[in-house]
């Protein structure tokens, strides 16, 4: 059983995309803790687990990319907790 | 540890029906002034422990306190602090509007006419209306009002709006954060619509099966 603040909980998970800003996106992202991915050639949409936002931004810049971050919706946040629960 | 004595206090709390574990030593504790979201899987016993909170069911083993009671040994004392709604929503349909609120009333004597009258009108209720006449949203909105009449510290509400259409629910939604913004009051609720739930919660409880 999970029993946390929703604060803590939404800080726990974000999701970001990234747009390129002229070149492609490299095949390979240089984030940590990658939860689920979704990309073409021009975009990706990260969700990220424990996310640092100064290295997410530290990366950004090398990567020549702009970076919306959004919160994770509590369904979402749900399910990730939900498969968690079933690999432990 | 919080010097905050706890609403509701579980520890090692478990209940087995026909043998299966339907709750399997649950720490927990309700904290009070917080709004709290009790989410699970169907079977991943939200509703069981709710049942203990309030003394409906009694730990197989473990123990839960609420208010400071052991839960076998509640007593009007601690429930007149609670206020309940449970998803099957069930009224006496063959009564009216104002015989129910009657009715229910009399079983506290703390019950606020003042609170009634308000919420009456603003939930634009007809008190000869027959309950069992009434929609899905009316009915809802009879159930918050029997639950807060005598003023709990401690909302329950388990699924409260999984017989609304969105419509109903929405308004439901709206009344419910009227409610916490004008009333004070902690509040667990257990709900499989979490698009609702985290408009006003700042509290997750994640149970398993």
């Amino acid at each position: 059983m999970q029993d946390k603040s929703f604060d803590d909980l939404r800080d726990q998970y974000m999701r970001i995309k990234l747009t390129g800003l002229g070149d492609k996106l490299p095949d390979s992202l240089p984030f940590e803790r990658i939860l689920s991915s979704e990309r073409n050639n021009d975009q990706a949409v990260l969700v990220l687990e424990n996310p640092d936002i100064e290295t997410i931004k530290t990366h950004t810049e090398s990567l020549n990319c702009r970076i919306d971050i959004t919160p994770l919706p509590l369904e979402d946040i749900y399910k990730i907790n939900m498969e968690q629960q079933e690999r432990e | 540890m919080s010097d905050i004595i706890p609403i509701v206090k579980a520890r090692g709390l478990s209940k087995y029906f026909s043998g299966k574990a339907a709750l399997n030593s649950v720490d927990l504790e309700i904290l009070p002034g917080r709004i709290i979201g009790l989410l699970g899987p169907n079977g991943s016993g939200k509703s069981t422990l709710i049942r203990h909170m309030i003394g409906l069911y009694l730990p197989d083993s473990g123990s839960c306190v609420t208010y400071g009671c052991d839960v076998a040994k509640l007593t009007q004392k601690e429930l007149s602090r609670i206020g309940y709604i449970h998803q099957e929503g069930e009224l006496l349909n063959w009564m009216t509007v104002k015989q129910l609120i009657q009715y229910v009333s009399a079983y506290h004597p703390e019950w606020n006419n003042e609170l009634e009258e308000r919420y009456v009108k603003e939930f634009e209720m007809d008190l000869n209306d027959r309950v069992g006449a009434l929609s899905p949203g009316q009915r809802q909105k009879l159930a918050i009002l029997l639950a807060i009449g005598h003023e709990p510290d401690f909302l329950i509400l388990d699924e409260p709006a999984s017989a609304l259409d969105p419509i109903a629910r929405a308004q439901f939604l709206d009344m419910l954060i009227d409610i916490i913004q004008q009333e004070q009051k902690s509040i667990l609720i257990s709900s499989h619509i979490l698009s609702d739930v985290e408009k006003i919660i700042d509290h997750v409880i994640i149970m398993k099966k």
